[in-house]
């Protein structure tokens, strides 16, 4: 039988914490009573009462050191570590191209990291200045129509905020807003536009907006009340801070309105990081009378956004439970609005960052995307310390000299390792600072490239988590910076000094694997970003070479006339307009319409066709267009007519011809396009007719499917006027255009864009993080490729004896350069396999976005990987190369 | 007289090295006072003892022999020094004193 043994983890207890020089007679005693106690007492009880005297050993007296026959000099001494940092910068002089390249990859990892930050941190600090911020709730409304989803938006009809107030006792307030958009401000004959909505008299103090002049509870109370912005009280009114109290009480007019706006407040601009931005907020009771009573009681017309606050301690989840209660009780079914109508609350902090609601009020960024780039960023700081392991590993072979020398002049290991730190951290420093300052410098470059006002001040405390956001951020680099250095600094200082000094010295294949599966990690992370680049590409590609179902070549737009008022004339007046400029041979055709492409449409609910069989009523878009439309954007009859001039009237009530798309068509149960014509369905509770269907085209981009559109032969004021362009001189067009739209509708501002412009900025977010992405998995794959190079040389250099040998025993440089190239490839490959799942499930779920997307193909991860191949070959076979075509002579003359 | 002061457990760990005469290190006393005043005593808590006693100069000690039973590490032997048997005599003089000045009670 094997003798009885004490507890092992008492005695690793007594060696960690014991002067060295107790340990002995300490362990020598501890073992004789075990023994003794075994005998008297039972295995069991001896055991328990070692790991006893083992603690009560942790005594004073037991972890005081032995004075040591020489003096010892604290570890610390501003001498030594003046020293350290003398040998530190010398050796970094000496090696300055591999300093450069250490300190590269770090200040391209931590410049990327700080700015990829600044970014997530503002996206994820939307909306948390608002007091209150977790009780906010916003009430969003899906609706469905024979089971199906026809809705999913954030509007809802008027009443459901302060319905929901009331009979729910959780909720403390509510607020609601309407009728959001661009408004024309005019003030002593001069146009302002400015972005506003309507809302009710609790805005002000339900949100953190404060005023700066003006009572918040009653400023939005009366009729035809106005709360304009700061920015805008100075533009407007040329106002400076101390005069805004003299603009309460003040008149402006708002768009058409014949009523002037009575100035009530003067709020602070809305913060960048709000999901909502107004210059101006309008009182909602002031749509009572232009659009009138329904915005007060109706339950089936919807154009409303509301907002909940609950009380402290009401859980969101429980109200939620008494929504679809709350839902029959006032719906009933489909009986009062036509559709099944389900409510939800949408905490707000998810209104900017994940809400994929149609109908947004707001400012919205994809949630994903920003996650993505957090990622992102991490991976790029992960392999920048990793690079920088690698290096310092590697030069450790060139510093083995050095540590001998010094251990055998009396330094210990852990002296070595304070030096090597210190050098870590110097150089870390070095490119901390370094990295600041780059941040700086491109700072004004990410902004107008994201579009949005950073800054690093976004980090110190002004983004998301406030000073929290610091203190972890420092952890984070500080303990980087230390975990990077540690790994080298180990490495160097456990060189023996005996076998460094007698020149046999080679290294143990010990922490190989480390360094290995470093490399690995870092290719995985390339992979990764290269396939993301390559399918984010090919998307956007796609995208833009989609055929839409419409031809927005060369077609300028400019914006009509919002500020004429509509009368009997109107009609001839644009008909005019247009074949005035159509007379021009710089413009091939001219249409008007009211919307445009690339927005989401309104939608009429419950159209019925007359004589079918359906009693529930269809859902369709609606666009309203002139009769040049359809030949505009060259978009196809399948059947029917196009609109002509009897089909339209000053007198909207006597419109009854329309068009209607292919998917409207099915909608209504007519997949024979021919037969559509002349049919008829109710909308607005008149009949009308079919005269024509046009065939599918995206009205939105790609992320959105085709919806059935119904075209009615309407005119505006405001709206859009497309012009198809024939001529190269724009220059002069747009001047004609300029000058007859101002001769034909004096007093607007006229401004232009060009449709393709318009509709290509619906992809400026995945732009964006196109852009973002393509640069960081560059940077991602130039820093790996500076790791395996810095690991390479360190291999190669341990075998140049090796090479040696075999170039005389007759190996040839393209032998010497496989056998040197393979261990790395087999790296390569292990992340290439690693890295093509993930990369897959990360694509996957970036396109599941969009409707319609390009399908994932293996040979874009054959491409990806091939490109990872082929970078990590050039950057070996280059010095393998140069390792083989050394003379054997050389590398053998020194044994 | 600082310095010479005993605490009660110090004079018992100084008695048992004394009555231990030569062969007194940790584990022998241990076992010495455990079966004197059949309590349990803490290893630690005796080393402490001992450090503090040779600190005073009480005790002296030296490494010593290794046994089989203890793994074959070496122990450290206590002896009592001049002053330690000093002081144990004076303990012992006043102990003496004290209970003669008791009044016999009949």
């Amino acid at each position: 039988m094997k003798s009885p043994h004490p507890p092992k983890l008492a005695n690793w207890l007594l060696h960690w914490f014991c002067a060295e020089h107790l340990v002995e007679e300490l362990e020598g005693d501890l073992e004789e009573l075990f023994v003794q106690r075994t005998i008297k007492y039972g295995l069991q009880a001896a055991r328990r009462r070692y790991l006893w005297d083992v603690l009560s050993c942790a005594h004073p007296f037991a972890l005081k050191k032995e004075p040591g026959k020489y003096p010892k000099p604290p570890i610390l001494q501003p001498a030594m570590i003046r020293n350290y940092f003398k040998i530190a910068i010398r050796n970094m002089w000496k090696n300055k191209g591999f300093t450069a390249v250490n300190i590269t990859g770090l200040v391209a990892g931590i410049t990327a990291c700080l700015m990829i930050l600044q970014y997530v941190s503002f996206e994820l600090s939307f909306d948390r200045f608002h007091k209150d911020f977790d009780h906010i709730y916003r009430v969003t409304n899906d609706r469905f129509q024979q089971g199906k989803l026809i809705q999913h938006g954030t509007i809802t009809y008027p009443l459901i905020g302060s319905t929901m107030a009331k009979d729910f006792q959780e909720i403390e307030s509510y607020t609601t807003l309407s009728y959001t958009g661009n408004f024309k401000l005019q003030k002593h004959r001069k146009v302002f536009e400015e972005n506003g909505a309507f809302a009710d008299e609790h805005f002000l103090n339900f949100f953190t907006f404060p005023l700066l002049a003006g009572n918040a509870s009653t400023a939005l109370k009366a009729p035809n009340s106005i709360v304009l912005s700061e920015t805008n009280a100075k533009r407007i009114f040329g106002a400076l801070p101390k005069d805004y109290s003299t603009l309460i009480g003040q008149n402006i007019l708002v768009d058409l309105d014949t009523q002037p706006y009575q100035i009530t407040g003067i709020m602070k601009d809305f913060p960048a990081n709000s999901h909502l931005q107004y210059g101006v907020i309008m009182s909602y009771e002031t749509l009572v009378r232009t659009w009138g009573s329904w915005v007060k009681t109706s339950w089936d017309g919807s154009d409303m956004w509301h907002y909940v606050k609950l009380k402290a301690g009401s859980s969101a989840a429980s109200l939620q439970q008494k929504l679809p209660a709350f839902s029959d009780r006032y719906f009933q079914g489909d009986k009062v609005s036509g559709s099944v109508e389900k409510f939800y609350l949408q905490p707000l902090s998810k209104a900017h960052l994940f809400s994929d609601f149609e109908y947004e009020i707001g400012n919205v960024n994809n949630g994903k995307a920003v996650l993505t780039m957090l990622i992102i960023a991490a991976f790029i700081l992960i392999i920048a310390w990793i690079n920088y392991i690698n290096l310092s590993t590697a030069r450790s072979l060139e510093r083995a000299r050095e540590v001998g020398v010094r251990k055998v002049a009396g330094a210990t290991s852990g002296q070595l390792v304070w030096q090597f730190l210190a050098e870590s951290v110097f150089l870390n420093l070095i490119a901390l600072v370094l990295s600041l300052a780059l941040a700086v410098l491109l700072q004004p470059a990410l902004n107008k490239l994201v579009d949005k006002p950073l800054s690093l001040s976004i980090l110190w405390g002004g983004g998301f988590g406030g000073p929290v956001m610091l203190i972890a951020l420092s952890t984070v680099f500080l303990g980087g910076m230390f975990l990077s250095g540690f790994y080298p600094a180990f490495a160097l200082s456990a060189f023996k000094a005996v076998s460094v000094l007698k020149g046999s010295f080679k290294r143990s294949t010990k922490g190989v694997w480390v360094r290995q599966s470093l490399v690995v990690f870092q290719y995985t992370a390339s992979m990764v970003l290269i396939v993301g680049t390559f399918i984010v590409f090919r998307q956007l590609d796609f995208m833009r070479k989609e055929n839409l179902g419409f031809n927005m070549d060369k077609v300028l737009v400019i914006r009509g006339p919002e500020l004429t008022r509509w009368d009997s004339t109107s009609i001839t007046r644009i008909n005019a307009f247009k074949s005035e400029l159509k007379q021009y041979p710089g413009i091939r055709a001219v249409s008007a319409s009211g919307t445009l492409f690339g927005h989401r449409l309104s939608r009429t609910f419950n159209v019925k066709r007359v004589g079918s069989d359906q009693d529930k009523g269809v859902t369709f878009s609606r666009m309203d267009v002139d009769l040049d439309f359809f030949s505009t954007y060259r978009i196809k009859m399948l059947a029917g007519r196009d609109f002509i001039t009897t089909d339209s009237d000053p007198d909207g009530r006597k419109v009854k011809n329309a068009i209607i798309n292919h998917s409207a068509a099915k909608l209504l149960g007519l997949a024979d396009v021919q037969a559509a014509i002349g049919q008829k369905f109710t909308l607005y509770g008149r009949e009308w007719e079919i005269v024509g269907v046009v065939s599918d085209f995206h009205q939105q981009s790609l992320k959105h499917a085709i919806e059935p559109i119904i075209f009615r032969p309407y005119y505006y004021n405001g709206g859009f006027y497309s012009f198809k362009i024939a001529t190269t001189d724009l220059e002069k067009t747009i001047g004609l255009i300029r000058q007859q739209y101002q001769s034909f509708f004096p007093g607007n501002d006229f401004s232009y864009f060009f449709m393709d412009e318009q509709f290509n900025q619906q992809y400026k977010d995945d732009q964006v993080f196109g852009k973002v992405i393509s640069f960081f998995s560059l940077l991602a794959v130039l820093i790996a490729s500076l790791g395996i190079f810095g690991l390479s040389s360190y291999t190669i250099a341990q075998k140049t004896k090796e090479i040696g040998v075999r170039k005389v025993l007759g190996a040839s440089v393209t032998g010497i350069v496989t056998l040197l190239s393979r261990d790395f490839m087999k790296l390569v490959f292990i992340a290439i396999i690693i890295g093509c799942p993930v990369a897959w499930y990360g694509v996957h779920l970036w396109l599941n976005d969009f409707t319609y997307r390009i399908s994932i193909e293996w040979w874009m991860f054959a491409i990806a990987g091939l490109m990872a191949i082929s970078i990590a070959l050039l950057t070996i076979s280059s010095q393998a190369i140069r390792a083989a075509l050394v003379n054997p002579a050389e590398s053998l003359k020194g044994e | 007289m600082k310095g010479t002061y005993l605490g009660e457990f110090e004079e018992i760990v100084l008695l048992a090295v004394a009555m231990l005469a030569g062969d007194a290190y940790g584990a022998a006393i241990v076992t010495e006072i455990e079966q004197q005043m059949s309590r349990s005593v803490n290893l630690g808590a005796v080393h402490a003892a001992l450090h503090r006693l040779e600190e005073k100069g009480l005790l002296s000690s030296r490494l010593g022999g290794a046994t089989q039973e203890r793994g074959g590490r070496s122990k450290r032997l206590f002896t009592v020094t001049m002053a330690g048997t000093r002081a144990l005599d004076n303990i012992r003089e006043i102990r003496n004193r004290m209970w003669n000045s008791i009044p016999k009670l009949t």
